[in-house]
């Protein structure tokens, strides 16, 4: 399906983009640093006061971060090559890429309609083994609940643990801070003080992305499973898309539902009792 | 995929102006082109209708899944005047009707053969006149629930393989395997040809009855699918299925209480003959393909035939109608001393093996015979590929191992073959035009459109008839 | 004559290779006959039939081959001799790859089998387009049908299908779609938002959006319906579902219908459904005697709450009417329908290839001295040639002949750019339009030009800088059509029939 192209071939091609990259690339050009890369997706690291700081160049079936540039494909490259981002463009050694078209990581959502997908996908969450969220569930339910209650102290605790190239404890605080972004519950301090500590806490692609979901930026399977809960398919639509959302890397998929239900539960029915 | 997705970018299947596919690419969205031609000329409004035919889809479901889950057991050999109970007199051919006047060469050879075979009539001359009087009945072995490689001919004394599937015990027939050289099948009526048919019928079908009673039932769809792993195709090569087959038997004709020699000479008989198993393969198909008949509205393929003179198809949905042409040349390879200007046009019912899914369709199984596609092995695997373009599913028993281990295509689909401009792939032998010559080789067949796009123009005529 | 003859023992190759073999050095020039093949008595009969001597392979056994070549002269011999062997200890030639390339696919069914695609564009001839369609639908995916000339009892059935299927079939003669923000056919790359369009016409589409994309409003998604959707016979089917497909949508808060002037049972069940979604919906009947594409999108926008302005201008200064007739040459078909109207009211009959009134129809060879408006894009003017809005051939001819035209006071030109759309149609228009300007000078004319620019900022062809390039040009650009056909009348005011 992805062929190989030419390094030689210095044709600017089209991308789609993340809103969440629009400033950055429509701002002021700026050198970055190609620190990553996989078959399908490319990790470039800007200077800190860039927002994001780290944007994701994917292709296939590479998850579609919300700071990411989607790519027809991902030409062979050399090493060390240059990186600059911004002026309309994305260049990479002799490669450039520009926005065809935007894509919006930040779900609307008709908010009196959710509470019946959340009790779905509770009880969707609350069947995965223990053993599938990267980290202790009940840590990840403790620290979403206080988000909920305007406690950030837990969430930063969990920063930076568990396994995966986004940590596990990452994913769950990524998932209530995004969920109470797109119901308008997340508390402004809370927001930025969870931010900050991942700027410390964590690898600096997770605290993009953490940063990214207080502004209610998530992946499109978390996107789709919210839409799915005020969609017209019902349990089955909500049922498919949290399976989808499961599917997601190791353990990110299931640590950002657990997130993501912990923190919309909390806020639909009241808090959750902690289980044994 | 269901509802449009407003969300996500959609993956676009692009069919018509370029320009709109390059458009989509250019907004960094994936496009799947579809390298599309017109249809044959004027076959579109008779496509149209077919396709609006609301039991169309489903008439197809319910064709090509009784087509590929057919399964067929060898059973037992029997005369051909005891399980089809046919006459003295009365004779069936490959392909669609025919008659004397317009048979071709070997299939005029063979029935002479036939007659002489059967004491009709004592000599060539004789037999050429009781033919040419209309003396004797001709009828498609497909009419009668039989197929024949070549010119097919069945007589009344001559023995059959019985088959049958298993779930619904529907039988499909078919004549032993001569072997090769000078054969009924390639139009030879040689005396040896003949005592060879007596021998068929006087020591070798008792024989296989007995080792068959003794056996049981010999599972030959499962045979096929172990041979499509071997490097067969099942209707140009045969050698592994015939293989497997002896082997399963030959236990059971050890001990089958035969005298030694007839043992000996009928372990001989099928070990020298690659080709044994094709009259197994093939009554396989006519079972499978028979249980597909009669679906109103489908344009499944269920049966694909020559007589030499003419090349014929039909469909389940058009009851027994045929849509015949011309029989084309066959582009092939020849044996040592033949070469094209010797060839008969295209002949026999072995292309039932292609309406089931295997032979041509299979051809990437069959990697030792590529050369009849221009050599490369790439060639095969493309040709297979693209007959997954005119089938309607994959073969759930017969899967082909370079293209990991997918089914066969299988279900052969007239409007597909309509659409695309790409004919099935047939494999073949190619017999000698004049009478008595035999095999001068094998290649492959391009069925002539207009079959096609007539049996299209024919279904679309009954749907009419039928809203 | 020379004969060879030789049996090699424990040799084994496949028939197929004998074959070959045989049949290419027999083939070879001055070779009279050739056989390669195993040494059983079928063969050997072969071979003496074919002249070569028996007692030359008198010892051999089934298990070995003989190669007997008889050629005309030694020379051809044994170039046959040495051909022979070439063949028979040639090694396959490596071939590109283990595997073959995938074969591409014929029709929509094959290209959707794998599960992939989520959506169909056909834009073959209406004839074909049926069956395609069909696939699409069978594999359960949503249809834009770009063809026209496709039946309506072919559109019905296709569209009752889709409706089976909880599908949507866009079209038949759908020019424009965004969905999932891509653009397709003829589409503009408008700003993401939360309005979606439904649409009966292409251009109308594309000139709502745009309008809106102007404002600052983004898009959701614009679903054409295909310009019959709304007859009688077709009864509103795909308007209503992608009304309803929008209603669900939660990324749609804002809901507008555009089409001309639906058959009037049509018209009620759409205002009915209209009324019955929680998504507010703006239903538009547009056309003569009616609201213009942009009255109703300002409706759209004082409805979003939006600051309603009218839509940006690039003027030309100190421009006096004249003398002579409007001559409007179009690409978009609702476009020029728009201008007809507008203009009709204040000047009377409009000559047109698509007249508003039948007796104002042209004749065939489009030529009046009157105001008279041509759509290029109509069927009989595509015949066999690109759509005028990536062609402009005849366009750019016709501007060339008013120059000369003494009774042509003003030229009316539309300009839709996007997707699709010739890449940079300023670059041929410009140069066009002075040029037009200068013979019309030389003549002792002022020649008017006024375009309407469909557009928006993202597309690619650039809307400023396609509108700077026009209006350097000597042209006065418009992003409202309506506004492009008010200035052209305002430029030939009193010059009626």
């Amino acid at each position: 399906m992805l062929g190989k192209v030419n390094a030689h071939d210095s044709a600017i091609r089209p991308a789609w983009c993340s809103t969440a990259l629009r400033r950055l690339v429509e701002g002021p050009p700026r050198r970055g640093e190609l620190v990553g890369r996989s078959t399908y997706a490319w990790y470039v690291e800007l200077p800190d006061e860039c927002d994001p700081p780290v944007l994701a160049l994917v292709t296939g079936p590479a998850v579609r971060l919300p700071i990411c540039a989607g790519v027809l494909l991902l030409p062979e490259i050399g090493e060390a090559v240059p990186v600059e981002v911004g002026a309309g463009r994305i260049v990479i050694g002799e490669h450039s890429w520009q926005p065809a078209r935007w894509w919006e990581p930040r779900p609307v959502l008709n908010v009196q309609e959710l509470p019946g997908g959340v009790c779905i996908l509770a009880a969707m969450v609350a069947d995965e083994p223990a053993g599938a969220f990267g980290i202790d569930p009940q840590f990840g339910r403790r620290a979403a609940s206080a988000l909920v209650a305007g406690d950030p102290g837990p969430a930063i605790d969990l920063l930076g643990a568990g396994p995966g190239l986004t940590p596990a404890g990452d994913d769950v605080v990524a998932g209530a801070l995004a969920a109470l972004a797109l119901v308008d519950r997340l508390d402004p301090t809370v927001a930025a003080a969870v931010s900050a500590a991942a700027k410390v806490r964590t690898s600096r692609l997770s605290a993009a992305l953490v940063v990214a979901a207080a502004r209610g930026q998530v992946i499109p399977e978390a996107a789709r499973l919210l839409r799915s809960m005020t969609g017209p398919d019902g349990i089955d639509g909500v049922t498919r898309q949290a399976r989808m959302l499961f599917a997601v890397g190791g353990t990110s998929g299931r640590a950002l539902a657990l997130g993501l239900s912990t923190a919309l539960t909390t806020v639909t029915t009241g808090p959750i009792q902690e289980e044994r | 995929m269901s509802r449009l997705d407003l969300d996500e970018a959609p993956v676009v299947a692009t069919v018509g102006a370029a320009m709109f596919a390059d458009a989509i690419t250019a907004q960094a969205a994936h496009v799947i082109a579809v390298d599309w031609k017109p249809p044959a000329a004027g076959v579109e409004e008779s496509l149209a209708t077919v396709t609006a035919d609301p039991r169309f889809a489903d008439a197809n479901a319910e064709a090509v899944g009784r087509l590929s889950a057919a399964r067929a057991h060898w059973l037992d050999v029997r005369p051909a005047a005891e399980v089809l109970g046919l006459q003295r007199g009365e004779f069936l051919h490959a392909g669609p009707p025919v008659d004397w006047a317009n048979a071709c060469g070997p299939l005029r050879g063979a029935l002479i053969g036939a007659m002489i075979y059967e004491g009709l009539v004592d000599d060539v001359a004789a037999a050429e006149k009781l033919g040419a009087s209309g003396g004797i009945n001709l009828a498609p072995c497909h009419s009668r629930g039989a197929v024949g490689p070549m010119a097919g001919v069945v007589s009344a004394s001559m023995p059959m393989s019985v088959l049958a599937d298993p779930q619904t015990g529907k039988q499909g027939y078919c004549t032993l395997n001569e072997g090769l050289g000078k054969v009924l099948r390639f139009g030879a009526y040689a005396p040896e040809v003949i005592q060879r048919l007596r021998w068929l019928q006087d020591v070798l079908a008792p024989s296989l009855a007995t080792v068959l009673q003794r056996h049981g039932p010999v599972d030959v769809s499962s045979l096929i699918a172990q041979a499509l792993q071997m490097g067969d195709e099942c209707h140009n090569r045969n050698r592994a299925a015939t293989s497997l087959l002896l082997r399963d038997l030959t236990g059971d004709l050890i001990e089958s209480g035969l005298p030694t020699a007839r043992i000996a000479e009928v372990f001989n008989f099928i070990s020298g003959n690659d080709h044994f198993f094709l009259n197994l393969a093939m009554p396989a198909g006519k079972v499978a393909a028979d249980a597909a008949r009669d679906v109103p509205g489908s344009s499944l393929i269920v049966a694909m035939s020559r007589n030499g003179t003419e090349f014929g198809i039909q469909l389940s949905g058009t009851g027994d109608e045929w849509f015949n042409a011309p029989a084309p040349e066959v582009d092939g390879l020849y044996l040592s001393g033949f070469g094209p200007a010797d060839a008969n046009p295209d002949l026999g019912d072995s292309t039932i093996t292609e309406t089931m899914g295997i032979g041509g369709m299979a051809m990437a199984a069959a990697p030792a015979i590529v050369r009849f596609v221009g050599g490369e092995p790439t060639e095969a695997l493309r040709r297979t590929q693209e007959m997954y373009e005119i089938t309607m599913t994959e073969h759930p028993m017969f899967q082909i191992p370079a293209l990991n281990f997918r089914g066969t295509p299988t279900g052969l689909d007239a409007v597909m073959v309509a659409r695309t401009g790409v004919v099935p792939a047939v494999n073949t032998g190619i017999a000698g035009k004049e009478p008595g010559i035999g095999q001068v080789g094998a290649g492959l067949v391009t069925p002539p459109m207009s079959v096609f796009t007539d049996a299209v123009r024919g279904l679309a005529a009954r749907v009419q008839r039928a809203a | 004559m020379s004969a060879h003859v030789e049996v090699r023992a424990g040799t084994y190759h496949d028939s197929v290779t004998l074959m070959l073999a045989s049949q290419q050095v027999a083939d070879l020039p001055g070779v009279r006959s050739a056989m390669v093949a195993m040494a059983t008595p079928l063969n050997l009969e072969v071979y003496e039939r074919l002249g070569f001597d028996l007692a030359a392979v008198a010892t051999a056994s089934p298990n070995d081959l003989v190669l007997a070549v008889e050629a005309d002269d030694e020379g051809s011999l044994a170039a046959a001799v040495s051909a022979l062997e070439v063949q028979l200890t040639a090694k396959a030639a490596p071939s590109g790859g283990a595997a073959a390339d995938a074969v591409q696919p014929h029709t929509l069914a094959a290209a959707l089998r794998d599960g992939r695609g989520t959506l169909a564009l056909i834009s073959v001839a209406g004839r074909f387009a049926f069956v395609e369609a069909m696939d699409a639908l069978q594999a359960g995916v949503s249809v834009m049908l770009f063809s026209d000339n496709v039946s309506v009892e072919q559109e019905v059935l296709l569209k009752d299908e889709a409706a089976r299927r909880d599908l949507l079939v866009m079209g038949p003669d759908c020019g424009t779609a965004v969905v999932g923000g891509v653009g397709l056919g003829f589409a503009n790359s408008v700003r993401l938002g939360s309005v979606g369009i439904v649409a009966a016409s292409g251009t109308g589409a594309q000139q709502v959006s745009c309008l809106l994309d102007a404002a600052g409003v983004g898009m959701s998604a614009v679903l054409g319906v295909g310009g019959r959707d709304l007859s009688a016979a077709v009864g509103g089917r795909s308007t209503l579902a992608a009304m309803k497909m929008l209603d669900e949508h939660a990324g749609t808060d804002f809901v507008v219908v555009v089409s001309k002037p639906p058959n009037e049972a049509v018209a009620e069940q759409v205002l009915a459904a209209a009324e019955k979604m929680s998504t507010p919906t703006l239903v538009g009947f547009v056309g003569r005697g009616r609201e213009d594409l942009t009255a109703l999108s300002n409706r759209a926008l004082s409805m979003l709450g939006g600051n309603v302005e009218p839509p940006q201008e690039w003027l030309v200064p100190d421009r006096q009417p004249q003398p002579g007739f409007i001559r409007g040459l179009f690409s978009g078909g609702t476009l020029c329908d728009e201008a007809m109207a507008i203009a009709a009211e204040a000047l009377g009959p409009i000559a047109s290839n698509t007249p508003l009134e039948p007796d104002w129809a042209l004749p065939a060879d489009l030529h009046d001295a009157t105001h008279l408006m041509i759509d290029f894009g109509d069927d009989q003017l595509t015949q066999g040639r690109p759509h005028p809005m990536i062609d402009q051939t005849l366009r750019l001819e016709r501007i060339a002949e008013e120059s000369k035209d003494p009774d042509c006071a003003v030229l009316l030109l539309d300009v839709v750019i996007g997707h699709g759309s010739h890449p940079d149609p300023a670059a041929e228009l410009a140069p066009a339009i002075v040029a037009a300007r200068e013979q019309a000078a030389a003549d002792g004319r002022d020649l008017a030009v006024v375009v309407c620019l469909v557009g928006a900022a993202g597309d690619p062809q650039g809307l400023e800088r396609t509108a700077t390039a026009l209006n350097a040009a000597g042209a006065s650009v418009h992003l409202s059509n309506a506004a492009a056909a008010r200035v052209a009348i305002s430029l030939v005011e009193g010059n009626t029939r």
